[in-house]
């Protein structure tokens, strides 16, 4: 997707010719690594001549945008749950009573520190 | 024979588990009263005991059979060939054949264990997917030693099985001082250097052998273990317990404010900051644990002779 974005539209030998050496790759993988890409709408495949060129369907700002959006939704809904240790869980619901019971309590902590320290 | 090598370690487990259930109630009142870093360590070892109790006492029953194999001398098997029960022997293999409430039993329990395991690594299998979509939309920022993304929804967690990495929302460096935000990182680190989110996915699994209300209650309360000892890291850290409860009330104000906040049911919070309101928990000495597993295992190996006869026994319950 980077190289597309970066040189724009482009066939497989294309981009096989940039990434293809440095990462010991075919251009048959190169070929149905973009043709999986397309298939899941993330390119756009057009017909020139003889060979199929692939074009990215998105920017890069709408796509970081909406895949961002996307795993933030899954984050907040609790689908890492069982790889992560959270700070405080998405899950977790004191509710605001509580919540303010226990402000009241650490503030009065706070007030009891501070008046220990004045005398 | 191999049906009887699988029964006894179900029965073994099934043993644990129902010591566990029994003895739970009690237990946790007492475990609840050790220090968060110590209660977690019990916990799992609590999450692990049938599966390790039928693995270790199957094993420890069958040291018998293991040493008439090394040393024919040893051999028992003579001395009680007309007792009418399958012998665990190597020398001497079980010819009776395996009743079908054998295979049953096997079946059921093996089963329902896989069927809770699968359940679980299907969650993971979608937790790795989530966080491989975190980590291509992550980025460095200087000075908070975690990785950084967008989003206004207020986030801190550590992830990850193996390398496990810190994720901060942008949304949360915004609303933190620079002292909340050392509190979260500190709480953070704990998190990644005890390897929790590994250790809690481990144990979930393993569980999957204690009686499923007694499996809840025990990952509900390691999970509470897990956080409180992370905040008694950022309270030793920070120098201020105070604080730090004033930071957990902070973020989960701000998180239950967040228009994308879903209905939760977690009820952890409390619990933390009362315990971050009282004093210091003391330091449990080491040396018990050294000593209480040292026993443990000395008395597990003096019973290897009544372990191998007491299943035997049992196993001609299986017996066609």
């Amino acid at each position: 997707m980077e190289l597309l974005w970066s040189r724009g539209p482009s066939d497989a030998k294309a981009v096989h010719r940039v990434i293809g050496g440095p990462r010991s790759i075919t251009v048959n993988t190169v070929q149905s690594t973009l043709k999986r890409l397309a298939k899941k709408g993330l390119l756009v495949r057009t017909k020139v001549s003889h060979a199929h060129v692939y074009a990215p369907r998105f920017d890069r700002e709408t796509f970081h945008r909406d895949v961002l959006h996307g795993v933030v939704e899954e984050l907040m809904a609790g689908r890492a749950d069982a790889m992560v240790a959270a700070f405080v869980d998405v899950t977790e619901r004191a509710g605001l009573q509580q919540l303010q019971r226990l402000e009241r309590l650490v503030a009065e902590r706070l007030e009891a520190r501070k008046g220990r320290r004045g005398s | 024979m191999i049906v009887f090598l699988l029964l006894a370690p179900v029965l073994f487990s099934l043993a644990a588990s129902i010591l566990c259930a029994a003895a739970f109630p009690l237990l946790r009142s007492r475990i609840g009263s050790l220090p968060p870093e110590r209660q977690r360590t019990v916990l799992l070892q609590l999450a692990f005991a049938p599966l390790a109790a039928g693995l270790a006492l199957t094993a420890v029953a069958l040291i018998p059979s293991a040493a008439a194999l090394v040393r024919p001398v040893l051999d028992h098997c003579i001395l009680h060939a007309t007792d009418g029960h399958p012998h665990l022997c190597f020398r001497h293999p079980v010819t009776e054949a395996a009743a079908p409430s054998a295979w049953l039993l096997v079946g059921a329990f093996l089963g329902g264990c896989s069927v809770v395991a699968v359940i679980q690594l299907a969650r993971f299998a979608g937790a790795a997917r989530v966080l491989r979509g975190l980590r291509r939309i992550t980025s460095r920022r200087e000075g908070t030693d975690a990785s950084v993304f967008e989003a206004r929804a207020p986030l801190a967690f550590t992830g990850g099985f193996l390398a496990h990495e810190i994720f901060l929302s942008t949304g949360l460096l915004d609303a933190l001082s620079r002292d909340q935000l050392a509190v979260v990182l500190a709480h953070e680190h704990h998190h990644a250097r005890r390897r929790d989110p590994l250790w809690r996915a481990a144990a979930s699994i393993a569980s999957s052998m204690h009686v499923p209300p007694v499996r809840q209650a025990i990952l509900a309360d390691l999970h509470l273990a897990c956080e409180r000892a992370c905040d008694e890291s950022a309270a030793k850290q920070s120098g201020d317990r105070a604080f730090v409860a004033q930071t957990v009330v902070h973020v989960t104000k701000l998180l239950e404010a967040h228009p994308a906040a879903v209905a939760g049911f977690g009820g952890n919070v409390t619990a933390r900051v009362e315990a971050l309101l009282a004093d210091a928990p003391p330091e449990a000495p080491s040396w018990r644990v050294a000593v209480g597993w040292f026993a443990s295992v000395a008395l597990l190996l003096s019973l290897s002779e009544p372990l191998h006869h007491g299943i035997e026994t049992v196993l001609a319950a299986f017996v066609r």
